[in-house]
């Protein structure tokens, strides 16, 4: 009994000498650091009179989707197949600028899913693969016949009765 | 003093040993881990429980006929069919190095209620002809278009499969792409599908 208090005596010692010396404990933790208010002599700090909200922000700063879009057109490995694909049968008339935009979109998301590494699982969770079966089903089921209908039909009655 | 807790040591751990792996894939296998190239791991095992039993949709017996036939052992000329072994040996070697896909062909609502590890959901009805966006998920799995002729040469292989031996999904599926030009060589079929593969115990994924 005493042996086991005095073990744990020491050992709470040794908790609390640890905490104490450990290094940087003198120091402000980053949470003050940021919270703490810049003092007069603080020349490098920026106060809210100071800065002009209505500044301009630089172009190059700015997220810049339209190059990401320039640079896929652009690229040797595009495959230009989309951008000028045979007539598609689309559910609704679209203008030819919006099959444009829409074959510049496809080109951005493959490069895109290549640049993410998101492209080297087909059918993974935003992979292009997946993005276009998920159109296929939203976008395509009035081209199925009336028997892949049935039987689509019949397998989602199935899957309720059965899940 | 310390014998006996030796003693006490080894009767508490034998038991969790000795029914560890009694349940095996095959004699050599009691498991498959596979890494794929995203770097998620899989494991395939067997439910270890030697009392468990079927309770849902897949221990059902009969289903209406049509549309829930029994499906030929070959789902067309020159594509392989195969067994859970094969499906396993499939994933660490085409899957693991990105060669390969296991596609599950069913509809969404039936891959979301569990489907095999490390397999992608391609609808059969996405793989129609008339669907506009099918010459594009071609390519998405390797295949190109040169002049109007495809070449399949650096297409994925590709192992579909689906419910099981009622289900005709995955048949439709492998038809539409050998009628799209995909070579028999670079298909695959799973009879067995989810039935046979829940009877068996294998692990089953929850799709995310």
């Amino acid at each position: 009994m005493v042996r086991g208090l005095a073990v744990v005596s020491v050992f709470l010692l040794c908790v609390i000498a640890l905490i104490v010396m450990q290094p940087g404990l003198s120091q402000k933790s980053p949470l003050e650091t940021a919270l703490s208010e810049p003092t007069r002599s603080d020349e490098a700090a920026v106060t809210r009179d100071q800065v002009n909200l209505l500044a301009e922000v630089s172009s190059e700063a700015a997220p810049n989707l339209e190059q990401l879009v320039i640079q896929a057109i652009n690229a040797e490995a595009l495959d230009t197949r989309i951008a000028a694909s045979e007539p598609v049968q689309a559910p609704a008339p679209v203008s030819a600028r919006q099959s444009a935009v829409e074959g510049m979109t496809w080109a951005v998301l493959r490069d895109l899913n290549g640049a993410t590494g998101r492209g080297s699982t087909p059918g993974a969770p935003g992979s292009l693969l997946q993005v276009l079966v998920t159109r296929s089903l939203t976008e395509a089921e009035g081209h199925l016949s009336a028997e892949q209908r049935a039987y689509i039909s019949a397998l989602a009655q199935e899957a309720d009765a059965a899940f | 003093m310390r014998l006996s807790g030796l003693i006490f040591a080894i009767l508490m751990v034998a038991p969790t040993l000795a029914s560890a792996q009694d349940v095996r894939i095959t004699a050599d296998m009691a498991s498959s881990k596979i890494v794929l190239g995203n770097g998620e791991e899989l494991v395939i095992e067997r439910i270890q429980d030697s009392a468990h039993r079927l309770d849902n949709e897949f221990s059902k017996t009969s289903r209406a006929c049509p549309p829930f036939c029994i499906v030929p052992i070959s789902a067309s000329p020159g594509v392989e069919t195969v067994g859970e072994l094969e499906v396993v040996s499939f994933l660490q070697s085409s899957v693991a190095e990105g060669s390969g896909l296991l596609v599950d062909s069913r509809m969404p609502e039936w891959f979301g209620k569990g489907s095999i590890p490390g397999a992608v959901n391609v609808p059969f009805a996405t793989l129609e002809p008339d669907n506009p966006y099918r010459d594009e998920i071609l390519r998405a799995l390797g295949a190109s278009n040169v002049a109007g002729t495809w070449d399949f040469s650096q297409a994925k292989d590709l192992m579909l499969f689906c419910n099981g031996p009622w289900c005709d999904q995955s048949p439709r599926a492998i038809r539409n792409l050998r009628q799209a030009g995909y070579p028999a060589e670079k298909l695959k079929f799973y009879r067995g599908g989810m039935q046979v593969w829940l009877l068996l115990g294998l692990t089953v994924s929850q799709p995310s």
